[in-house]
């Protein structure tokens, strides 16, 4: 009875062990895929310059996700910054940026940092429309 | 006090049990003044700045299921298993956690992305902690699986994913790829690791509930375990339909998140058939059937979410975060809370009505919290197609003006819960009330549903 117990435990650590391996298989599978899988045409990789991805660390530097989001992702308190660019202009956002604006404080931003994160935005408003322009909008996505 | 603790937990006992208390406590705190602010942005704009509150609040209630969760490890290998070198460092590491990744991110020096808000470092650090405990249980595993197979195996994967997802955040910050890249990136690395603590924390919900003698559910056949770690791994894509990540992720996204419906209707005849059971019993039970119901909230509303047409008109509104918040509080603190009790609380009939009511409460005003979030996000979701921000944003914050009360109300639940369990624990469990426990069976297992390990599975 003991060695039939034994043996059903034995069995069970191998399929544990088993499945957790399909699991992290199948994981690996994917972040190949992340990586690797070419992007719809509307984000074109070669145009992303270092200043577009310095501005990408101001922004991270900033906090900036606490109040704002891309693509919807981020906080609430403030707009989604996907389309800024377009949407409200650079003179807009350099304002904004210096004297602040309703809960949005004031920022004390080098020019250069100020130009990176210009970059980042205009670089972002290429690759989409966000939120949609409507309800009934392309499910997968709307080019510019 | 501390030796109450040691008798229940062991070694460290304090400050295993007390560490996820305080943060859940630390969330609420916080969360308290960001009701606020949601409502009002404006308010103390320079002493409370939404930067620092937002990932201060999103790290408190990660840091609570993180601590959560090794806590749970280390007490069930304590008491089931006897416990694994080295098991009395956990608790003290996730202190230096909590305390050194708090400084940072109040310090503004963070890592600027979401929920996962502290140095990158930290993330090395965490990260090996967890793969430590993956190890600690892979260690025990036969004495764990010999008791619930499906438990250990949802354990140890969701200890190693955890990991896994840490590390490849921590790669993309590093990395900084391009934007989308980025994006995808971002929702893969979390959507691992909020599947790995969902994972860890169901399979260390199973261990807690297994009596002395219980064999816990078999394996699931070849097909529906297949199935299970495709929508695990795949459901990432349909945080962002919109953005240009590669459509092909986007496809497999879609199915698979449709595809969890299967997991849904399961649950729905799981609870169907077991509610009946549902009384009485041990001061732990509350907290699990609370597990149970939310999981059912939690899986529902992410299904409608993925529809494509529901996610382009509500994604990045706060109806998502009444599913993210609802998923947190009903799922991951029960099942945590549950834990802890379950290990270190008396076993009395009295005990068990309080915690029926605290959890109870804590159920309504939840509700009411999550309703009032998804009506907001309804109206912006409307609202934001055809008007400016400026110009849908007053009308929103007035949906949003009950929250700061709600948000009260929950907080003064969630406390009045933390106090409960605290006092409880306190009091500890006598040796002689832990013989009558395992006389008390949380959920019965019928002799027709004793299924040898291993047999129908099709292997």
């Amino acid at each position: 009875m003991a060695q039939k117990s034994n043996m059903g435990a034995a069995s069970g650590l191998g399929r544990v062990l088993a499945r957790s391996g399909v699991v992290v298989a199948g994981y690996l599978v994917y972040v190949g895929a992340v990586a690797g899988l070419p992007l719809d045409e509307r984000a074109n990789e070669d145009a992303w310059s270092p200043q577009a991805r310095a501005g990408m660390g101001v922004w991270r530097e900033q906090a900036c996700t606490g109040c704002h989001s891309i693509y919807g992702l981020g906080g609430h308190t403030g707009p989604d910054l996907t389309n800024a660019w377009s949407r409200m202009g650079e003179e807009y956002i350099r304002t904004v940026l210096r004297e602040g604006v309703r809960a949005m404080p004031a920022f004390e931003l080098s020019e250069s940092e100020v130009q990176s994160l210009l970059a980042l935005l205009a670089e972002t408003d290429g690759t989409g429309v966000y939120p949609p322009p409507s309800n009934f909008a392309p499910v997968f996505g709307v080019g510019r | 006090m501390s030796g109450t603790m040691k008798r229940a937990f062991g070694r460290g006992g304090l400050l295993l049990a007390g560490l996820p208390i305080a943060c859940l406590l630390g969330v609420v705190a916080v969360g308290l003044v960001v009701g606020v602010k949601a409502a009002f942005p404006e308010w103390m704009m320079d002493l409370l700045p939404m930067q620092v509150l937002q990932p201060l609040h999103a790290f408190m209630g990660v840091a609570f299921v993180l601590c959560g969760l090794a806590s749970g490890v280390v007490i069930a290998l304590r008491r089931e298993c006897g416990g694994f070198r080295g098991d009395g460092l956990v608790a003290p590491a996730m202190f230096v956690f909590v305390v050194g990744s708090g400084a940072a991110i109040v310090l503004g020096r963070g890592s600027g992305v979401e929920y996962i808000g502290w140095p990158v470092g930290m993330s090395v650090f965490l990260g090996l902690v967890f793969l430590g405990l993956a190890g600690a249980v892979l260690s025990r595993l036969s004495a764990l699986s010999a008791r619930t197979p499906e438990g250990a195996w949802l354990l140890v994967i969701g200890l190693v994913l955890v990991a896994m997802g840490l590390g490849e955040r921590s790669a993309e910050i590093i990395a900084r790829p391009d934007l989308t890249r980025s994006l995808t990136i971002e929702w893969h690395a979390l959507d691992t690791f909020f599947a790995g603590w969902n994972a860890a924390l169901y399979g260390l919900g199973m261990v807690a509930i297994m009596r002395p003698g219980d064999q816990g559910r078999r394996l699931r056949g070849r097909w529906l375990f297949v199935l299970a770690v495709f929508c695990l791994l795949s459901t990432f894509s349909h945080h962002h339909y919109m953005s240009a990540q590669p459509s092909v992720l986007k496809w497999i996204a879609l199915t698979a998140s449709m595809l969890a419906a299967v997991s849904f209707a399961r649950h729905v005849w799981a609870i169907a058939m077991s509610w009946s059971r549902h009384r009485g019993g041990p001061p732990e039970r509350a907290f699990f059937i609370a597990a149970e119901v939310w999981t059912l909230v939690a899986v529902g509303t992410g299904i409608l979410l993925a529809v494509p047409q529901l996610n382009i008109w509500l994604h990045g509104t706060t109806a998502i975060v009444s599913h993210s918040m609802g998923s947190m509080i009903g799922v991951n603190v029960m099942i945590v809370m549950g834990t802890l009790v379950r290990y270190g609380c008396p076993c009395d009939a009295v005990l068990a009505q309080q915690m029926i009511r605290r959890v109870r409460w804590t159920g309504v005003t939840l509700v009411l919290v999550c309703v009032n979030l998804v009506l907001a996000g309804g109206v912006e979701g409307v609202l934001r197609v055809d008007r400016t921000f400026q110009e849908w944003d007053p009308a929103v914050r007035q949906w949003l003006s009950p929250l700061p009360v709600l948000g009260v109300l929950l907080g003064l639940t969630l406390t009045s819960m933390c106090v409960g369990v605290w006092r409880s624990l306190r009091t500890g469990e006598q040796p002689e009330r832990r013989a009558a426990r395992a006389a008390i069976e949380i959920k019965p297992v019928r002799m027709s549903e004793r299924v040898p390990v291993g047999a129908g599975t099709g292997q």
